[in-house]
């Protein structure tokens, strides 16, 4: 004999009639309250395989992390642009800051700084005339461009 | 009332014709069945009436990707369950009681409950299956009063026909040793 068998006899005796009620009419009205409740409702759509959908947070937030990183960066890094001595000098010359700097500020950040540098420690300066002969030479300068500068 | 087999309801209900006609068919056709289901969980009518509109709302929404892997009175039946037990759980967060007392709060319902017909036999019998804890009262009230296969019932609570049975057995014995106090 199997268990459960075994165990209708302990509760014989009492009525297995179900001893709860509703209120009258209340499985007539409930149909009607649930298609009240339902109309106009379209059957939500749901993804037939959810598991698929759960990775979906994960690389969106990555993504988003990301995004908001190169923005950032874009944003508050200066851009460093490599420009040569040619073109600072065309701009200096073009837009006329030339005109607002002084002898000494230019000298300062020219090639010939090294003069300005002896002076501040107070050496003597010993360059030869062919030293300068040939700094002339190289920059294309002769002694009547000189006369005429001066 | 003529039942309409699983496949009719779908059929009709996946053609948005028919759709709200086939779901109030459905209605008809579960809702007293899932109703005593969940009556007999939580024993306030208006309880559950919010659990059941709950039911029927989540197999609307859900019936258009019903996979007939299961038939649609064990699928119905899970939600019942799982909306049933949300609910007591609710309850013991919601008044930080513990389950002993939300039994007993529930016994007390049933003792003020103007919607209970039975005589004092019954009314034991009710306080009785209230001390069981939650599963075993599902598998009492299933076996005992709906009469419910055990091949059902572990489908609905996804529990082993071997567990269910020991389950029904223990409830069985804590219910008559409540009632030899009577």
């Amino acid at each position: 004999m199997k268990m459960e068998d075994n165990l209708e006899p302990h509760l014989q005796g009492f009525d297995r009639e179900n001893p709860f009620r509703v209120p009258d009419g209340y499985f007539d009205r409930f149909p009607t309250k649930m298609s009240e409740r339902i109309v106009q409702k379209k059957p939500r759509f749901t993804f037939p395989f959810p598991s698929l959908l759960k990775p979906i947070p994960i690389f969106v937030t990555a993504a988003l992390i990301i995004t908001v990183g190169i923005i950032g960066l874009k944003t508050f890094t200066k851009s460093e642009v490599a420009l040569s001595n040619e073109e600072i000098s065309d701009y200096v010359y073009q837009e006329g800051i030339i005109d607002e700097f002084t002898e000494e500020e230019l000298l300062e950040y020219s090639d010939l700084a090294f003069i300005e540098k002896d002076k501040s420690t107070n050496q003597n300066i010993n360059i030869d005339d062919q030293t300068i002969q040939e700094y002339l030479i190289d920059q294309d300068l002769d002694e009547a461009d000189i006369i005429n500068e001066l | 009332m003529q039942e309409l087999s699983d496949r009719e309801i779908l059929d009709q209900f996946s053609n948005p014709e028919t759709r709200n006609y086939a779901f109030n068919l459905l209605v008809r056709q579960y809702q007293k069945r899932l109703y005593w289901h969940i009556r007999k969980m939580v024993i306030d009518h208006d309880d559950t009436d919010d659990i059941l509109q709950n039911v029927f709302i989540k197999a609307f929404n859900g019936l258009a990707n019903f996979r007939e892997d299961s038939r649609i009175f064990t699928w119905l039946y899970r939600i019942a369950t799982n909306e049933c037990i949300t609910f007591l759980n609710s309850k013991k967060k919601r008044f930080f009681i513990p389950l002993v007392d939300v039994e007993n709060q529930l016994s007390q319902n049933l003792e003020n409950d103007s919607y209970f017909n039975g005589d004092r036999i019954q009314m034991r019998l009710q306080q009785a299956i209230l001390t069981l804890p939650e599963k075993q009262r599902l598998v009492f009230n299933m076996k005992y009063f709906e009469d419910m296969k055990y091949d059902d019932m572990s489908e609905i609570l996804g529990t082993s026909v071997g567990a269910l049975k020991a389950s029904y057995h223990h409830a069985v014995k804590k219910i008559e040793e409540f009632m030899k106090r009577f």
